[in-house]
């Protein structure tokens, strides 16, 4: 219980709010940081063969940027979630 | 090696893909009890801001050279870290909603794999979910993480999927 009323008591705090620039202020933080830290790539690594993702996969989370889109695809898996979470127990 | 490479929009929507699945999934199964449940900003900050330093981490650890955001590594482990903070030993109610989250990220992460034409045996979807569990709740309880399924192993698991290829493809 103690869980819930924590969740529901900071979702009442109007003033703060986790956007794309929260998100990018966040990137930035963390690779400060971290900057002290950082390697040089070594040429030798041959460990960065495939390291991004994929251009269809990148163009779909693209579109996310759409909230109608955001919405169709997250309403379509909360359904599969929910099936998944039943089949569970 | 640093994550400068990271496109911070594509982070954020691969993000709010998992946690908006996780809170509507979560009014879906609640229609009688709790209703709606919003993830606070304070907490989608920590989480995400702990998935970017794993990821600072993992990089320098392993030598990875990143030329963008890996979608596979934020869903499976923002879901890990999120069912993770959630989970309270004995309360069946976060044992649900840990439940749900980790499930939230698999799903999420088998849709991108139908994106890329890919996909991964059923069977195993729910394997991964109890096994990812099994490591949340025996990191509390001090018993049976050697049957669980890390956020390494998470990850690797759906990654793999997304970068294999068949003979006849090489």
């Amino acid at each position: 219980m103690d869980l819930k009323m924590n969740i529901q008591r900071d979702a009442l705090d109007f003033d703060m709010q986790f956007d794309l620039r929260i998100a990018e202020q966040i990137l930035q933080e963390v690779i400060a940081e971290n900057a002290a830290l950082e390697v040089i790539k070594n040429e030798s690594s041959d460990l960065s063969s495939h390291n991004g993702i994929h251009q269809h996969t990148a163009n779909f989370i693209d579109t996310l940027s759409d909230p109608k889109i955001m919405e169709k695809v997250t309403e379509e898996l909360s359904d599969r979630v929910v099936r998944m979470v039943r089949d569970f127990y | 090696m640093s994550l400068r490479k990271i496109r911070s929009d594509r982070a954020f929507y691969i993000f709010n893909l998992l946690q908006t699945t996780f809170q509507k999934s979560y009014s879906k199964m609640r229609k009688d009890g709790w209703g709606q449940i919003e993830i606070p900003a304070s907490l989608q900050k920590h989480v995400f801001k702990d998935v970017l330093n794993h990821y600072a981490q993992h990089i320098r650890r392993y030598g990875v050279d990143v030329s963008d955001v890996c979608p596979y590594k934020i869903l499976a482990w923002s879901g890990y870290i999120l069912a993770q903070r959630l989970y309270v030993l004995g309360n069946k109610e976060s044992e649900t909603m840990a439940i749900q989250c980790i499930s939230s990220a698999i799903l999420a992460m088998l849709q991108l794999l139908s994106v890329e034409s890919k996909t991964i045996e059923e069977s195993f979807h729910k394997k991964a979910l109890n096994m990812v569990f099994t490591e949340i709740k025996g990191i509390r309880s001090r018993t049976d993480t050697q049957f669980g399924l890390g956020m390494n192993g998470f990850y690797m698991m759906f990654r793999t999927a997304s970068v294999c290829m068949e003979l006849n493809d090489t």
